[in-house]
């Protein structure tokens, strides 16, 4: 089974949960791989299995996922732990994630969210020309799906 | 009263807590569980009115949770809060012995009434 999910309704969920959950606008843009603070991403995955089999990647800089953690944690970016950091970037990987399963049909189950930490552009998977692109804050937001095919 | 809040996200848990301060439970006494089995051995030794848990965590799931828990309580009040949109899902924790959903992300407001909603409090 394909998942037939239009970019746009990725857009939706990233922007509902960026909104609901930390109080901030994502707003779409280009692929920009000149961005100076797109040097790095901290990059979640969520695995999804039964009737459709993928995954989804999100990804941040890395100051744009501090200032989030400390949002969710009620801190200042300076008193966040790095520990804090990958809690709360799983759990928007978790929220956007189990968001987009919901758009699938047949019976998917999702893993834990599995947050990689900071990954350096050039061994970002997929690459991240293949994600959509987010501004936030001063900060890029990236999002992809990506199907496992036998 | 007071209420267990299961989640595996520290992030979650500390968003939960602060939303129920916007809620017919703010001032509430909360206890934090970072799995079903923590959340299992933790309502075992205390008494709870609301129990909020996720569905997805590791070592024991929010649906194996809640069943174990409706084995020995039959009448404290479960809120799922889960990333679980699929009707069929949530329509099977229902089932289940959850009495109310809630899908994250969600806002205080919509927590408040299915809070509501469980307890029995009229908005």
């Amino acid at each position: 089974m394909k998942a037939d999910v239009a970019p746009a309704q990725l857009n939706e969920i990233a922007e509902k949960v960026w909104s609901m959950v930390l109080g901030l606008k994502l707003s779409p843009v280009a692929c920009d791989p000149a961005r100076a603070e797109a040097r790095d991403f901290v990059l979640g995955k969520v695995t999804i299995s039964g009737g459709w089999r993928g995954s989804v990647i999100l990804g941040c800089t890395p100051s744009l996922a501090r200032n989030a953690a400390a949002a969710m944690f009620g801190k200042t970016p300076a008193e966040t732990e790095p520990d804090e950091i990958k809690d709360a970037f799983g759990e928007l990987t978790n929220m956007v994630g189990g968001n987009f399963k919901t758009l699938l049909e047949g019976d998917c189950r999702l893993s834990v969210p599995n947050v990689m930490g900071t990954v350096p552009y050039g061994e970002v998977v997929p690459p991240p020309i293949d994600h959509l692109w987010f501004e936030c804050a001063g900060g890029v937001v990236i999002l992809s799906v990506l199907e496992q095919r036998e | 009263m007071n209420v267990l809040v299961v989640d595996d996200s520290a992030a979650m848990r500390k968003i939960i807590i602060s939303a129920l301060g916007k809620t017919e439970l703010r001032g509430a006494r909360t206890i934090e569980a970072t799995n079903g089995k923590e959340g299992l051995d933790k309502f075992l030794d205390g008494n709870f009115g609301v129990i909020l848990s996720d569905w997805n965590m590791p070592e024991m799931d929010g649906i194996e949770f809640v069943n174990r828990v409706r084995k020995v309580d039959s009448r404290v009040k479960i809120i799922m809060i889960t990333t679980e949109g699929t009707m069929g899902k949530l329509e099977s924790a229902l089932d289940g012995g959850v009495d109310e959903y809630v899908v994250k992300p969600f806002t205080p407001e919509t927590l408040d009434r299915k809070i509501k909603k469980v307890l029995g409090v009229k908005s």
